[in-house]
């Protein structure tokens, strides 16, 4: 595997005058956990849909796997290998655990042998095959969100956008996610994740990313990171010592 | 293959049923047929896929016109008359789903278009002689199999149960695809679809595509049970609202729902016209008003909703 | 055959045709183009007023100018039954209840009426029935000309009182932003309704003024409802000045197309301008908010 699996260079993204994303670039490798993270308002959320394909760059490249795939639109990257999760939860409400999953694995229309194992396979996956005939409005929150993670993971990703998952959860709870992301990075996934959990994106990621007011700060190993004084200045400072 | 071979042996059963019938009964069978069909192809797009027509009585008249003019022009067999209306279902369908859902129209815009788009078609037909513009086209009574004509209304049972019978057969049959599972996506969440590889434009018109090919085969076997079309009857919104009701009131979400609701409401209306025997025009239209109301504030999920409820309750 | 010499008349029916179609669509424009409340029964209320009207001419002998003051508040007051009862309750839920439970509500309407007073037309009579005013060559019905007068008071009123009063201000931001609005203290349950009272109620205005040219029928209110979406849209959402653009383009569209082609082809031409703005310009004529 020549060359990091996802390029993200000098991506900037304006509303009229507002620069909600300005010229940020990094890059993930294959096998890579990356961690996003920064204060409200940093233009994380805005860095997200732009690579997902939900809005396009103002200006700036992002390329997968070799290919340039900016502005291209969420169904194609998800056929590519890109797959995401939403920040708000919001799973096929009337439709059972196994039937969302199933509509995650015929999404990308590959060829599939037998969608129902598949699902199931996935559901295991993420500890929620005891649940596949439940109605998903009738799901507790954390269920919901490792539906929401079965769901993308279905899709056959090389890469996961995860957004902000743990946000709501219970430390039990976060800690069962964080499971399930490693044993995901281990089957060959790479992660790129949104989240306020300090704890949870400190110990999962290899390397971090931080934002503020549109600009990439910093980036490197968490721990060098965490004692960066700019990142420190805007953003982590007093939190970081009492943060779960 | 479990459903469809339900659905053989529902087929059987109505065939089979159809000659014990009266006259009335045959008549009210035909009508439940083809209501039922409009709305089961109504729902594909409207209940499967997410995205209310109010105009759907443009496929039925584009079908029922197609047919009937090159029946009474060219002399060609309503039999391929029929192939051609779905055709031209389709091709509506496609054409009006890619202008439409490609400006990312959707919700009561979408509902608004479909609206102007029959209503201006409805004009426009009424307006060209070689259709028979306002006064519409009769068809001269020639019973016969090639004719699509037939002496007693027992052919037209079966014919009407035929076109039911394949849009019941191409439901299930994207129920079980990936088609399915695609038209679920976007009625639930096109954000979450999009996300999941799927084409939403794309699947719109495909919805849009198919629920019109459905819809127009009804045309054809209107007009020769009839044998009489003019733009009101087959064009008119009162067609376009009934398709919407009887999905409503049987079940949006659901497969089958909108024949249930047909099977209610149709014998229901014939019975108050006869009842009323047109003292109190409208009546019906009233009592289908309040019913959409209260289906809407007291069961959203229709009757189908209600009764999957019961048998959850009583398995519970 | 030469057809310039009708022009100026048809230019002045459609200026007049297209000031009811105006004063009619105001009333939507608030309710649909503020609000987003979706009502399919908007033109069964305009109606309602007018069966009142010519209920309040066979019964009470009041000249249309008169029970105007009657039948506006009952209008009104209908319109406050229905918002309570129907559209309260699914305010937040997806667009497609709205659209159902107003169709069912125009069912409803416009077949009472039909079976109440049956499908043949009537007239109201009035002072000012078959008066006419003389322009050049042009011939006006004086009744038209006072509706239209009303009309443009009608659209300027309710974009001053959106735009410069305080119950506008909060109409506004209880339609913007529900939540905000509520954090700063604003009634939005109150507002929409009074929002909506207004928008529908105001039929309960329109339809005397017209009642003097106007048949009365159960299926007026079918009409009046589409053509008033259509002017909603073609003069930019919740824009009222718009409103009264997009009825004046649609009436003269109507009447010099029915000049030129005769038949119901101007039908077809307002829906054909209809369905090309929803694709290639929903922003409507005076841009503005998109949809």
């Amino acid at each position: 595997m020549s060359g990091p699996l996802l390029q993200v260079r000098a991506v900037s993204r304006w509303f009229g005058g507002l620069r909600a994303v300005d010229e940020v670039s990094f890059d993930l490798g294959s096998h890579e956990i990356l961690g996003l993270i920064g204060p409200n308002g940093a233009g994380k959320t805005t860095l997200f849909e732009t690579i997902s394909g939900f809005i396009r760059p103002t200006k700036g490249a992002v390329t997968f796997d070799g290919r340039d795939i900016t502005g291209q639109p969420p169904h194609r990257l998800a056929r590519l290998g890109i797959g995401r999760t939403f920040q708000i939860v919001q799973p096929f409400r009337e439709v059972s655990v196994l039937e969302n999953v199933i509509a995650g694995v015929l999404g990308p229309n590959r060829p599939t042998a037998d969608p129902r194992v598949e699902a199931m396979a996935v559901l295991t996956r993420v500890r929620l095959d005891h649940r596949a005939g439940v109605l998903a409005r009738n799901l507790s929150l954390p269920e919901k969100k490792r539906l929401e993670i079965a769901r993308a993971l279905a899709t056959r990703p090389r890469l996961l956008l995860l957004d902000e998952v743990m946000a709501g959860l219970t430390p039990a709870e976060i800690d069962e996610i964080m499971v399930i992301l490693a044993d995901i990075r281990r089957e060959g996934v790479a992660l790129l994740i949104v989240e306020h959990v300090m704890r949870a994106i400190m110990s999962l990621s290899d390397r971090l990313v931080v934002m503020a007011n549109g600009r990439k700060i910093a980036e490197g190993l968490p721990a060098i990171v965490a004692a960066d004084p700019a990142v420190i200045e805007a953003y982590l400072g007093r939190r970081h010592h009492g943060a779960a | 293959m479990k459903s469809m071979l339900a659905l053989g042996l529902v087929v059987a059963l109505l065939a089979a049923v159809a000659p014990f019938l009266s006259i009335y009964g045959q008549h009210i069978f035909v009508l439940v047929a083809l209501y039922g069909a409009v709305a089961l192809a109504w729902n594909i797009l409207g209940g499967m896929a997410g995205q209310m027509s109010l105009g759907h009585a443009l496929f039925v008249g584009a079908g029922a016109y197609l047919s009937t003019a090159l029946y009474l022009n060219l002399g060609l067999s309503p039999w391929i008359g029929l192939v051609l209306a779905a055709c031209l279902g389709g091709a509506l369908g496609a054409l009006m789903g890619y202008t439409v859902f490609r400006r990312k129209l959707s919700g009561v815009y979408f509902a608004l278009v479909t609206l102007a788009l029959a209503e201006m078609t409805l004009h426009i037909v009424s307006n060209v002689p070689a259709l028979g513009a306002a006064n519409g086209l009769a068809i001269p009574a020639q019973p016969s199999m090639a004719n699509l004509q037939f002496a007693s209304k027992l052919g037209y049972c079966y014919v009407a149960l035929g076109v039911l019978a394949v849009v019941a057969v191409a439901i299930i049959a994207i129920h079980r695809s990936r088609l399915g599972y695609v038209f679920l996506a976007i009625r639930e969440n096109e954000r979450s679809a999009a996300a999941l590889g799927i084409d939403v434009v794309q699947g719109k018109v495909i919805a849009a595509a198919i629920s019109g090919a459905l819809a127009a085969l009804v045309g054809p076997i209107y007009a020769n049970y009839v044998l009489f079309i003019d733009p009101e009857s087959v064009f008119g919104i009162t067609l376009s609202i009934d398709a919407l009701l009887f999905s409503f009131v049987g079940g949006l979400g659901s497969l089958f729902g909108p024949l249930l609701g047909t099977v209610v409401l149709v014998p229901l209306t014939e019975l108050l016209r006869g009842l009323l025997a047109g003292r109190l025009a409208g009546i019906h239209l009233i009592i289908y008003g309040v019913i959409l109301v209260l289906v809407m504030r007291l069961a959203p999920r229709g009757l189908w909703g209600l009764l999957s409820d019961a048998i959850a309750r009583r398995r519970a | 055959m030469d057809l310039l010499p009708l022009l100026p008349q048809a230019l002045a029916d459609g200026l007049l045709l297209g000031a009811v179609y105006a004063i009619v669509a105001v009333g939507l424009t608030l309710t649909f183009g503020v609000l987003r409340i979706v009502n399919f029964a908007h033109g069964d209320f305009l109606a309602l007023g007018l069966y009142l009207t010519y209920l309040g001419a066979i019964w009470l002998h009041l000249d249309p100018y008169l029970s105007l003051v009657l039948v506006l508040p009952l209008v009104t007051l209908a319109a406050a039954f229905v918002y309570r009862l129907l559209i309260a309750p699914i305010i937040l839920a997806p667009e497609h209840n709205q659209i159902v439970v107003t169709l069912g509500l125009s069912l409803i309407l416009q077949n009472a009426m039909l079976a109440i007073f049956t499908a043949d037309l009537h007239a109201v009579p009035s002072v000012l029935s078959g008066r006419i005013v003389n322009i050049g060559n042009v011939f006006i019905q004086a009744a038209a000309l006072i509706a239209s007068a009303a009309s443009i008071a009608v659209c300027l009123g309710l974009y001053w009182l959106l735009r410069s009063t305080e119950l506008g201000r909060q109409i506004r931001a209880a339609a913007q932003d529900r939540d905000a609005a509520l954090m700063s203290g604003v009634n939005v349950d109150r507002m929409y309704l009074i929002a909506f009272c207004i928008g529908v109620g105001s039929l309960g205005l329109v339809a005397p003024l017209i009642a003097p040219f106007n048949y009365v029928s159960p299926s007026v209110g079918s009409n009046f409802t589409l053509t008033a979406f259509i002017v909603v849209v073609l003069g930019s959402m919740g824009n009222f000045v718009g409103a009264l653009i997009g009825g004046f383009v649609i009436g003269l569209v109507e009447a010099v197309g029915g000049l030129l082609t005769g038949g119901s082809i101007n039908f077809i031409i307002t829906y054909a301008i209809f369905i090309l703005f929803l694709l290639f310009r929903p922003e409507g004529l005076l841009g503005g908010r998109r949809l």
